[in-house]
C-alpha cells in the first residue's frame, strides 16, 4: 500500500514536471531521480512525447454565420444600452433612480410646508394693519374704541399666541402695549413699552384681537 | 450595422484583453469586442468542438455563450478577473449543461434497457464525422479522434491546459475537482493517448509491412 502511494506521488511528480508545475526544489529531486532511476527518466520521456503531439491539437474556427450573428447582437445591446444608460439600464441603476425621486419628492414636499408654515406664523406680525384707534377716554377704567379703516377685513386669529395689547394713557398720550412683540417683529403702529404696573391704571391691560386688511 | 471582419485592426490589436473589454462596455465599441471575439473564438470553440464532438451543436454552444457573455457582462464580470477565464467558465457550464441534457435524454429513451451504456453511446456521437475528417486532415483528425475517445474528464482537462495553458489550479476550479484529482485525470489521459497513439503505430507499421 506504501509502495503504491509513493508510485503515485512519484507519477504525479513526473507529470508536474513535465508540465512545469514544481517548484525548484522538487524540479532538483525529480532530476536527481531520473539520473538515478532509469524508468523515471523513460516514463518522463514518454509522457513528454505524448504532451508534445497534442501541440498539433487543431484550431477549429467557428461558422462565420454564427460569428455575425454574435457581433450583430453585440451591435444591437451596445445600441440599446447607450440609449437606455441614462435612465439606469441595469436593476441596480433604475433602483438608484427610483430611490433618488423619491428623495427629491419627500424633499420638494418637506421644503413646501416648511415654507407655507413659516408664511403663516409671520404673516400676522408684519403685516401692516391700518389700524386706527379713536379712543375717547373719560377715565382710567374706561376701555378703548377701535374703529376700522380698511374695507376688506378678514379677521385673523392665532389660538397658540394670543397677541395681548395693553392700551394705557400716559403722558403723551394713547399708547398700545405689546409685551409679546416687543423685540420680535415690531410693527410701526405697535409700539413696545416698558410695561408699568397694572395697579396704575386698574384693569389696564385687555386681551384684544386683530384684524388683518387684505391687499 | 457594424461591417465584420476577420482582420485586426492596429489600434485594437494593441490592446490587452482588458483595454477592450473597457471600450466596449462604457463605449459600447463594438470594434473592440469584434477583436476580443477574434482574439480568443477558435480556442473556445475548439474547446467545446472537442467535447461535443459535432460542429453544429458547436456552433450553438458557442453562439450560447456569447449571447450571456454580451448580456451577462455588465452585471456579473469582474474587471479584477482575467476576462478569457469567465468566457471559458461560461463556455465549459454550456458545454456540461449540453453533455447532462444529452445524457439525460438518452437514460430516458434507454430506460428498461439494463444492457444499455450511456458512455458508449456518447462516444460514438462524439466521434467525428467523415466530413469533419476531410476538413482537419488526416493526422489532425486521428488526433481529435484519439481526444474524442478519452473519457469526457479527461477530455476537459487536457483541452483546458492545451487551449488556455491553465494552471492545475484553474482547473481544479472550473471543473469543481481538487488539484490533484485534476492532475490525476491529466495523468490518466496522457497515458489513455499513448496507448491509443501505440496501437495507432502498430496498425501503421503493419500496413507497411504487408505493403
Amino acid at each position: 500500500m506504501e509502495k503504491n502511494t509513493n508510485m503515485h506521488n512519484a507519477d504525479e511528480l513526473c507529470l508536474k514536471y513535465i508540465l512545469n508545475e514544481l517548484d525548484p526544489s522538487e524540479v532538483l529531486l525529480v532530476e536527481q531521480a531520473m539520473k538515478e532511476d532509469e524508468n523515471v527518466l523513460i516514463e518522463i520521456e514518454s509522457l513528454r512525447a505524448t504532451l508534445r503531439k497534442l501541440d498539433k491539437l487543431p484550431e477549429v474556427s467557428p461558422s462565420e454565420n454564427v460569428r455575425q450573428k454574435i457581433l450583430q447582437q453585440a451591435g444591437e445591446y451596445a445600441a440599446n444600452r447607450t440609449s437606455t444608460r441614462f435612465f439606469g439600464s441595469t436593476p441596480a441603476g433604475a433602483t438608484y433612480i427610483a430611490v433618488a425621486a423619491v428623495l427629491i419628492v419627500t424633499l420638494s414636499i418637506g421644503l413646501y410646508s416648511y415654507n407655507s408654515q413659516s408664511s403663516v406664523a409671520d404673516a400676522p406680525v408684519s403685516t401692516e394693519v391700518s389700524t386706527n384707534i379713536s379712543a375717547s377716554v373719560t377715565g382710567s377704567n374706561a376701555l378703548p374704541t377701535l374703529t376700522q379703516s380698511a374695507e376688506n377685513v378678514q379677521p385673523w386669529v392665532d389660538n397658540n399666541n394670543v397677541l395681548r395689547i395693553n392700551v394705557s394713557n400716559n403722558a403723551s398720550g394713547l399708547s398700545i402695549i405689546s409685551p409679546e412683540t416687543a423685540g420680535t417683529n415690531p410693527s410701526p403702529r405697535l409700539i413696545p413699552i416698558e410695561r408699568q404696573p397694572s395697579s396704575q391704571f386698574g384693569t389696564g391691560i385687555r386681551d384684544l384681537q386683530l384684524t388683518r386688511t387684505q391687499y | 450595422m457594424l461591417s465584420v471582419t476577420n482582420i485586426s485592426d492596429p489600434k485594437y490589436s494593441g490592446m490587452d484583453d482588458q483595454d477592450l473589454v473597457r471600450a466596449f462596455r462604457k463605449d459600447g465599441d463594438q470594434l473592440a469586442f469584434s477583436e476580443l471575439l477574434n482574439r480568443h473564438q477558435n480556442k473556445i470553440y475548439s474547446y467545446i468542438y472537442s467535447m461535443v464532438g459535432n460542429q453544429e451543436t458547436a456552433n450553438d454552444i458557442f453562439q450560447e455563450t456569447f449571447t450571456k457573455v454580451i448580456t451577462k457582462m455588465d452585471d456579473t464580470y469582474n474587471e479584477q478577473g482575467k476576462w478569457i477565464a469567465w468566457v471559458m467558465r461560461i463556455a465549459h457550464n454550456a458545454t456540461i449543461d449540453h453533455i447532462r441534457k444529452r445524457k439525460r435524454f438518452v437514460d430516458v429513451n434507454s430506460s428498461g434497457d439494463s444492457d444499455y451504456d450511456f458512455y458508449d453511446r456518447l462516444e460514438d456521437d462524439s466521434t467525428p464525422s467523415a466530413q469533419d475528417n476531410l476538413e482537419f486532415g488526416e493526422a489532425k483528425s486521428s488526433l481529435m479522434k484519439h481526444i474524442a475517445g478519452l473519457p469526457k474528464e479527461q477530455r476537459e482537462v487536457v483541452m483546458l491546459r492545451h487551449y488556455y495553458e491553465m494552471s492545475f489550479k484553474e482547473i481544479a476550479e472550473l471543473t469543481g475537482v481538487s488539484i490533484n484529482t485534476a492532475l490525476g485525470r491529466m495523468r490518466y489521459a496522457l497515458i489513455n493517448l499513448r496507448k491509443m497513439f501505440d496501437k495507432q503505430n502498430g496498425k501503421e507499421y503493419e500496413y507497411a509491412q504487408r505493403g
